[in-house]
């Protein structure tokens, strides 16, 4: 019999046990430990693909609102959307507007309404130093628009200054000069350390935030803003007040496809010895893109006119007036104050189309003499531009003169209230005549700002056009969507200071293999808001064969489209040092391959 | 307190095992042993019960008879792939693959790998005539179905099988009615307790859940049922099952007519109905692996490591009819044998169905509910034995038995969780009648197969050399009052 009786139970188990099934249990993980002085540890790495192919990532307009932080959204540019039809679209609108209409416009847009509608025709020279001219007129005979008209060699009712010249003016002045219009935010990377981008001369940097958010910081951005330099006067803006554009409905998404290994590359953080993700979208995203494929990239649910209901257009005058220029020195545009004023001003901008109009005019001189037949015959007014000149007090219409040098000669014997106009450049006419004309009704100097308000203004590109352009720039720069893509990816996980890498076999032999990469900035994990995580504490990045750090193993060799890591082979005996962002020193030996696709390391802390 | 501890000690299944007569099975899901060698078909025993009512009908006395017994079992597979095969370290998941992912390696033999299954064995007859020479009833506790297998956790059958438990018992009420010398006719009704548990290697690449998660990321892809070989046996996708303590219930009948044509020769016809087996337990699967529970959350594949829930198993047990035959040479000789037709073609699937609220992965459309089908595509087998019966002296008698069974698992589908092939039988037996109304009796009963060599297994998954062995003793008490 049994003296212990207790045992029968597990005797019986024992021999039934054969009977029963495993459990499956998975034992819980242990805490990590921070690795220590000395300290060694065994750590096996995997390298595993999930090659997605057509991996196809939607994007609807609450998508990107609630998956993305607001600073990559900035950061994902999508086009430098031109501004020369929108500005010239903008113009038009103002000019079309109805004569019977322009009353009830604020009095600097009236006033600008009537500068874009200036005819030769209808040009008021009162208060300008061209008055004179309708004295002249009175005494021969001519309306003083015949000759303004003869001089600009246009037609009397023909526009002075065209949308054309105007906007270009604008564009080239006023949009381009303004901070925001020449650089946009971007992700920062080496070529740009700044964060900064430039943009397209005369362009609008769109991202997705402004498709986001309906293009509702216009104003804000394209508003006053300051200059670099502390030096330098302020940019005044050129969008004020409303600016109204929907260019999204709620059925808008983007639609990329993708082709891209959907796995992260796992790595080692080396402070306590776990492996951790390292994602691996950015480093392949040269490579994602099918561009061969028609369908690579579709954006749809944008408004089918793409029209600004509503925009407010600004520019600004100088507070003082500025005045015109009187001599042809120094050449080329004389002494004018205006070309030492910024840009965006109103006179500098009248200047400069003024400039731009005069390069269409020839050089040539035009006679008037009175009405009807005068014996022997007589020239009463000569008007010359680009030609002629007073040599001893005595007009000569063959003399050299500067281009677009005006003058205006008048025959002794005719009898002025007041001298006629001096000689000058023919922007200094214009710049006088426009600043006197902004100021009619009453306007004192400084009161003349333009700003009007449009409704309905067309952008000047089509939907198609726009998406064309957007896949453009984005198959010239993939990685401008690898920020966006690496969230649609997100798996990074911990604070891995390297990681293990198998390029592909297509690879020549020399590449292929196992290869550990050293982390960059790029590598290191976004939070909530798109800033990193911790800071790019590595002072030392690379693998190095010696204690010393001095005789570096890695280099940054290009692998399946990667350009950026510092990278280097291993195989089995090796043994690499290196820093991890704490400045502690490691050495790793790398063991016996686990499996074709794995790799094992002893990684001691020596420092 | 000492019930306490016993059941902290000893699984529900080893509980289970206690009470069954085998547990390396024969042929489909058949238990080698359901009763002692003496009884069959046209016994007149209180067995009858189970191998045909209608001989209840012939007993003149009641009848306990009650045995336990040990079964053991070496079953060895010797796996050889014949297909074409990834490296096990990758995740192409579209064929054709590669070939620069192919694994040279990985093809042709593997080690043996073997489950040796020992286990006890118990069965329990009473059998009691309440009108004289009329009506007998009868009951009777036994296993007729079993399986127990454990093979190594990391041999090459693991995708297979690595351990499974499968066994039903009948408690079985029945009663024989005399008609007169000639004929009897006997009915029986049973409650059919089914237990089960397994493990194995669940192949994520041969689950269509899985393969259709994919497809809702747009990934064409070569998963599911019908996986060719480049895709299979993956080891991220290769993730630890278990089902346990899965408990099935059912009710079947059998009814027999015995015919005794002369004093010396009987006839016995019986039927046995199916039952449908629904096994209802808990379900493990290891998902520890970062491509399953944190790699791909972005994409809404996002698993605990350890999910568990519950599981069922389904199949039918099949039904049967057995034909018997006895004949009394004289006074000491006896021969008798029996033809049993069973439809095992009514098992073409071992169904399982895991439910769990962490198996769901609503963006990739996998709901809370996983169908894993083993197909099984049985055949129906026949059974024939004959047995010759000696009585030695007054008091002893030996019996001796061959017998042969056809195998239930076609080429197609066989595996280690059903081996199974020409089945060879033969048994001794012996009994000792101590008094004129107790006897013991003794059971040595070995089956076999000859080595099977399969090569047409579905997406090679169980080709290979099967050898199966199964050798069972028993002892039986037997009193009459």
């Amino acid at each position: 019999m049994f003296r212990n009786t207790s045992s029968i139970p597990l005797l019986l188990a024992a021999l039934l046990a054969p009977a029963c099934v495993e459990e499956v249990t998975v034992p819980e993980a242990p805490a990590a430990e921070p690795v220590e002085l000395g300290d060694e540890r065994r750590v096996e790495l995997r390298f595993l693909r999930l090659d997605a192919k057509d991996f196809v990532q939607e994007l609807s307009l609450e998508d990107i609102k609630q998956r993305f932080p607001e600073k990559i959204l900035r950061e994902t540019w999508l086009l430098d959307m031109d501004l020369e039809p929108l500005i010239r679209n903008a113009l038009l609108t103002l000019i079309a507007t109805p004569e019977a209409d322009v009353p009830h416009l604020p009095r600097s847009a009236q006033n600008m309404w009537k500068l874009l509608n200036m005819t030769a025709k209808s040009t008021s020279l009162d208060g300008t130093s061209l008055a004179p001219l309708i004295g002249v007129g009175e005494a021969v005979g001519l309306g003083p628009a015949t000759i303004l008209a003869d001089l600009i060699a246009v037609d009397p009712n023909e526009p002075i200054i065209t949308v054309d010249l105007t906007t270009r003016a604008v564009i080239d002045n006023v949009v381009s000069t303004h901070p925001n219009a020449q650089f946009r935010p971007g992700p920062v990377d080496a070529e740009h350390p700044d964060g900064k981008y430039p943009v397209a001369p005369g362009s609008l940097p769109v991202s997705l935030w402004d498709v986001v958010t309906d293009f509702a910081e216009m104003p804000v951005r394209f508003g006053p803003a300051e200059a670099a330099d502390p030096d330098d006067p302020d940019h005044p803006g050129f969008i004020g007040g409303a600016f109204k554009f929907k260019a999204t409905t709620p059925d808008f998404k983007m639609v990329v496809k993708v082709d891209l290994n959907a796995l992260p590359y796992k790595g080692l953080d080396l402070t306590d010895g776990t492996v951790a993700n390292v994602n691996s979208t950015k480093s392949q995203i040269l490579s994602a893109f099918d561009f061969t494929s028609e369908d690579w990239m579709n954006i749809e649910g944008l408004v089918p006119a793409l029209v600004v209901e509503e925009m407010t257009m600004t520019i600004d005058e100088d507070k003082e007036f500025v005045a015109s220029g009187t001599s042809p020195d120094p050449a080329p545009l004389g002494d004018s104050a205006v070309w030492q004023k910024p840009r965006w001003l109103f006179e500098r901008l009248i200047a400069e189309v003024a400039v731009a109009r005069a390069g269409s005019i020839p050089a040539h001189c035009t006679e008037y003499g009175p009405k009807g037949q005068v014996d022997p015959p007589f020239i009463a007014v000569q008007a010359c531009i680009g030609q002629g000149a007073f040599v001893d007090g005595v007009f000569d219409p063959d003399a050299a003169a500067p281009e677009s040098w005006t003058s205006i000669a008048i025959d002794d014997s005719v009898l002025l209230d007041s001298p006629p106009p001096p000689p000058s450049y023919f922007w200094d006419v214009l710049l006088e005549v426009a600043q006197v004309r902004l100021h009619d009704g009453g306007l004192g100097e400084g009161e003349g700002d333009i700003s009007f308000t449009l409704k309905q203004v067309p952008v000047g590109t089509t939907v198609d056009d726009l998406v064309a352009q957007i896949k453009t720039n984005i198959q010239k720069n993939p990685a401008a969507l690898s920020a966006i893509a690496e969230l649609l990816n997100e798996n990074t996980e911990g604070r891995a200071d390297f990681y293990y890498y198998v390029p592909k076999a297509d690879n020549p032999p020399e590449l292929r293999g196992d290869w550990l990469y050293f982390v960059t900035a790029a590598d290191i994990e976004n939070d909530a808001d798109g800033e990193p995580v911790r800071p790019y504490g590595y002072k030392k990045p690379g693998f190095f064969r010696d204690a010393k750090l001095t005789d570096k193993a890695s280099e940054v060799v290009a692998i399946d489209g990667d350009t950026s890591h510092e990278k280097v082979k291993i195989a089995a005996g090796d043994v690499l040092y290196m820093l991890d962002d704490e400045q502690r020193l490691f050495k790793l030996v790398v063991e016996d391959k686990p499996a074709p696709h794995s790799i094992a390391l002893t990684v001691t802390r020596s420092r | 307190m000492r019930l306490l501890s016993l059941r902290a000690l000893v699984p529900a299944c080893a509980l289970f095992a206690l009470a069954v007569p085998g547990s390396a099975r024969a042929s489909g899901l058949d238990a080698p042993i359901v009763t002692s060698g003496q009884s069959h078909p046209t016994a007149r025993d209180a067995a009858a019960v189970y191998w045909n009512p209608a001989n209840l009908g012939y007993l003149k006395k009641g009848e306990v008879l009650a045995g336990v017994g040990l079964i053991v079992g070496d079953i060895r597979y010797d796996r050889e792939r014949t297909g074409t095969y990834q490296t096990p370290d990758t995740l192409q998941f579209n064929a054709p693959i590669d070939p620069a992912y192919i694994d040279a390696m990985k093809t042709g033999p593997s080690d043996q790998v073997k489950a040796n299954p020992v286990a006890p064995s118990g069965n329990f007859f009473f059998a009691y005539p309440v009108v004289k020479d009329r009506l007998t009833l009868g009951l009777g506790i036994y296993v007729p179905f079993a399986a127990a297998l454990k093979f190594p956790k990391t041999g090459a059958q693991r995708w297979q099988a690595q351990q499974a438990f499968i066994a039903t018992s009948q408690i079985h009420l029945g009663a024989g009615v005399r008609i007169n010398d000639f004929v009897s006719l006997g009915a029986g009704v049973a409650y059919v307790l089914g237990f089960a548990e397994l493990s194995k290697l669940q192949d994520f690449a041969g689950v269509q859940e899985f393969a259709d998660g994919l497809n809702t990321l747009g990934q064409k892809n070569s998963f599911g049922p019908e996986a060719p070989t480049e895709v299979r046996e993956l080891d991220v996708l290769s993730r630890p099952f278990s089902l346990k303590r899965a408990i099935a219930h059912g009710v079947t009948f059998n009814v027999g007519v015995t015919v005794n044509p002369t004093k010396r020769f009987n006839i016995a016809l019986t039927y046995f109905h199916s039952t449908a087996m629904r096994y209802r337990g808990k379900f493990a699967v290891d998902l520890n692996d970062p491509f399953f529970t944190q790699d791909l959350a972005a994409q809404g594949l996002q698993f605990k490591p350890l999910v568990r829930g519950d599981a069922t198993l389904e199949y039918t047990l099949p039904k049967r009819i057995t034909l018997g035959l006895g004949y009394d040479i004289g006074e000491r000789w006896r021969v008798d044998g029996f033809v049993q037709y069973v439809r095992y073609s009514e098992l073409d699937a071992f169904r399982v169905t895991a439910s769990s609220p962490d198996l769901a992965q609503p963006k990739l459309g996998i709901g809370d509910t996983l169908a894993v089908n083993l197909p099984r595509l049985w055949k129906d087998t026949i059974w024939v034995e004959a047995s010759g019966r000696f009585r030695a002296t007054e008091r002893i008698l030996v019996s001796a038995t061959l017998g042969y069974q056809s195998p239930a698992s076609p080429e197609k589908t066989i595996d280690t969780a059903s081996p199974d092939g020409q089945r060879i039988i033969g048994a001794l037996g012996g009994v000792l009648d101590v008094s004129p109304r107790v006897s013991l009796l003794a059971d040595a009963r070995f089956q076999g197969i000859a080595p099977r060599e399969v090569r047409g297994s579905d997406y090679d998954l169980g080709n290979g050399t099967y050898r199966l062995f199964i050798a069972a003793i028993a002892g039986h008490l037997r009193a009459r009052f």
